[in-house]
């Protein structure tokens, strides 16, 4: 095991007691690309916990293995060893089929670019992963009406990407993640690409609605003020868990403008 | 100038074999199949009796009507050719954008940028012309085992002469450059970044009119025209508009065609109950043009495949008994079979160039959409969905074009059962053939929404 062991912060309350039940937890976590002469390790044993509706920040600079780390655990890459547990099921053992209808029920996802279909218009951009889960278009649109207007978005629902601001267009992303009720949101660098007052006003909306809705979110950003957000933070190097800091309640979102 | 130029094959990223090859291919698909009508039509126009002897009989009966069969075949095949070149030349620029954006960060001014641009896409449009002659070179010989009922063609009578081989590169050239320099007025290259002008695409209802409006002049000519120039030159005036108004309809559905997919497709988008029919609705609804011409060919083989199975019963008839009628019937059936296997490679590599294309644009959103729990299944569905629609339309609207100008031509429709049964057949071959196009992609979307897993 080569994880530094965790350093909470002093005056942090102890984490089993504030979130009993981890329901996304690592267990020496490698992850290698390439072969032989030419490999490289993106993660190099890695123990994390995720409890439900925490909040986690993975940071660290370019290259230290915290966008591998969010990809792993959300099972889109299969680590080369170790285990990746989601309410007791272990991701390892099921085949890509199983992963991705897991992805889609029980994950929410938000990149930096958004990646909303350019084609598609704001509310069906967030009912199409309801209606590949089977929901009716009707049920969906519903649900989508309503997440879209609780987001400050009512008016553009017809609106198609490319009428809309990068803050609204991330929060369509942030809609599109959490109408599906995931009980995991991973968001990778979700303000990166906005300016910085347009990057707090989404961070806000992502954290609340996480919180609202039960979902842990596990946030993978270079920006100390972005991860100031979460509960709690940890630091990458070189494929490693560095450091760990666990906010304290009263500090919690101080990061974020509200 | 010339410093950016030099440094311009530097800058032009080979983005992979498969994206730099389609472009080659089609140009190269363009210029053989040009190469060859035009090198069939010549051989029948060689054969033309000379016009000192007042009557012929056997072969010289009946080439002058081969001959405007051959006319009719070459004006509805070229254009779609030249088509496929305009396409090969957008495919290509699009392909491009990144880099030269990358060249404008690096201090090309816009017109220098263009100027790469173009010169790049004219260089693999002059690759492609010069495979495109070769692969016609390859494919004469074994077309003159060809049974067309007279006298067999040599492979000298089917090759266009010497000269108009470059003039035929040349022209590929200048359609590619042109179409890419046309294509380049609607786009905006910054150095940090393409902005594409984008807006929300409506097709005008001036297409439908414009289209209803030719149908219409169309039918009255065929009508009353041989009235008015009947008598001009033994009819052959009449003729040859009647050959020009056959290409000008068929060259319209191209017209209305945008507009058909449009309009069906917004409808598909606001009540579509599957992800899949979504999905593929709304990407036809935002490039109507782009949706029509991955089934442009298929329309061309279509209606050609409606004409060959009415000339086809017609020359089985009763009427049809002497030397020269069976000479004309075996013609007939060969050349309109040639024509329609032509219009089916045409189609075929129209389909599966631009098909193979999209799913290379759509890399990161297919990726992006995999990782969100799409699977791959429901991505093919998708495209499937997206390809399914314009199909469904070609097919009406080849027939209804089809019926339209044998109607005009023999004064009535076909009543034989037998024509339905065949024409049947034909759409379920173009459906199977675009449906085949499509799953070429497929390897490919799997690669990318996989990619990294």
């Amino acid at each position: 095991m080569n994880t530094a062991p965790p350093v909470p912060h002093p005056s942090a309350a102890p984490q089993a007691a504030a979130h009993p039940a981890p329901i996304l937890s690592a267990r020496a976590l490698m992850r290698t690309y390439g072969s032989a002469e030419t490999a490289t390790r993106a993660l190099d044993g890695v123990d994390l916990d995720i409890a439900r509706a925490d909040s986690l920040a993975v940071m660290g600079p370019s290259g230290c293995g915290k966008t591998t780390l969010l990809h792993v655990l959300a099972g889109i890459l299969a680590p080369t060893s170790g285990t990746v547990h989601l309410d007791g099921r272990d991701l390892a053992t099921l085949g890509e089929k199983r992963r991705t209808l897991l992805r889609r029920s029980d994950f929410g996802f938000v990149f930096q670019d958004g990646q909303l279909l350019p084609e598609l218009t704001a509310l069906e951009n967030v009912i199409l992963p309801r209606m590949l889960g089977g929901t009716s278009r009707r049920a969906a649109t519903a649900e989508a009406r309503s997440w879209l207007d609780r987001l400050g978005l009512s008016g553009m629902h017809d609106r198609r990407p490319t009428q809309l601001s990068g803050g609204q267009a991330q929060r369509v992303a942030v809609a599109r993640a959490l109408a599906g009720r995931p009980s995991v949101v991973f968001a990778d660098e979700p303000t990166g690409a906005l300016d910085q007052e347009t990057g707090q006003s989404v961070l806000r909306t992502l954290v609340d609605s996480c919180t609202e809705t039960g979902a842990s979110l596990v946030m993978v950003t270079h920006d100390a003020k972005v991860a100031a957000a979460c509960r709690r933070t940890v630091a990458m190097r070189d494929g490693r868990i560095a450091r760990e800091y666990v906010r304290p309640e009263a500090q919690q979102g101080s990061g974020v403008a509200r | 100038m010339n410093a950016l130029l030099a440094a311009a094959p530097l800058l032009l990223r080979r983005r992979g074999a498969l994206a730099d090859v389609l472009p080659v291919i089609a140009f190269a698909a363009a210029t053989a199949i040009t190469a060859t009508v035009l090198g069939g039509a010549a051989a029948f126009v060689g054969r033309l009796p000379d016009g000192s002897a007042t009557a012929h009989s056997g072969e010289a009966s009946i080439i002058p009507f081969l001959v405007t069969c051959a006319m009719v075949a070459s004006v509805l095949l070229i254009p779609s050719a030249v088509g496929l070149g305009g396409s090969a030349a957008r495919l290509s620029l699009a392909r491009r954008e990144q880099d030269l954006a990358a060249i404008r960060l690096v201090g090309g001014t816009a017109g220098q940028v263009g100027a790469v641009a173009v010169l790049d896409v004219a260089a693999q449009a002059l690759l492609g012309g010069l495979l495109g002659v070769v692969l016609h070179l390859l494919a004469t010989p074994p077309l003159t085992a060809l049974d067309f009922g007279i006298a067999p063609f040599t492979t000298a009578d089917l090759l266009m002469p010497w000269w108009a081989y470059p003039l035929l590169v040349l022209g590929m050239v200048l359609l590619a450059a042109g179409s890419a320099a046309v294509s380049l007025l609607g786009v905006v290259l910054s150095p940090l970044g393409v902005a594409r002008n984008s807006r929300t695409v409506r097709m005008s209802v001036m297409r439908l009119v414009i289209w209803a409006g030719l149908v219409v002049v169309f039918l009255v000519f065929a009508q009353f025209g041989s009235m008015l120039l009947g008598q001009i030159a033994d009819g052959m005036v009449f003729m040859a508009v009647m050959i020009l108004f056959i290409g000008a309809v068929v060259a319209a559905v191209n017209l209305v065609g945008p507009y058909l997919v449009w309009a069906v497709a917004l409808l598909a988008a606001r009540m579509a109950p599957t992800p899949a029919l979504l999905v593929g609705a709304r990407r036809l609804a935002s490039d109507p043009k782009a949706g029509w011409r991955a089934v442009s060919g298929i329309t061309f083989a279509l209606v050609i495949a409606g004409f060959l199975t009415v000339l086809a019963l017609l020359t089985r008839g009763d009427g049809f008994r002497g030397e020269e009628d069976l000479m004309m019937a075996t013609a007939l059936s060969t050349g309109g079979l040639l024509t329609l296997g032509i219009a089916a490679v045409l189609a075929a590599v129209s389909t599966g160039v631009t098909q193979t294309a999209r799913v290379i644009d759509q890399a990161p959103l297919l990726r992006a959409q995999h990782v969100a729990g799409t699977q791959v299944g429901q991505l093919h569905r998708a495209r499937i969905a997206e390809i399914t629609l314009p199909v469904l339309l070609s097919s009406v609207l080849a027939t209804f074009t089809a019926l339209l100008v044998v109607m005009a031509v023999l004064g009535a429709a076909p009543q034989d059962p037998m024509v339905a049964i065949q024409y049947l057949a034909s759409v379920l071959g173009a459906y199977a053939l675009v449906i085949a196009a499509v799953l070429v992609g497929s390897p490919l979307v799997r690669r990318y929404a996989l990619r990294g897993a």
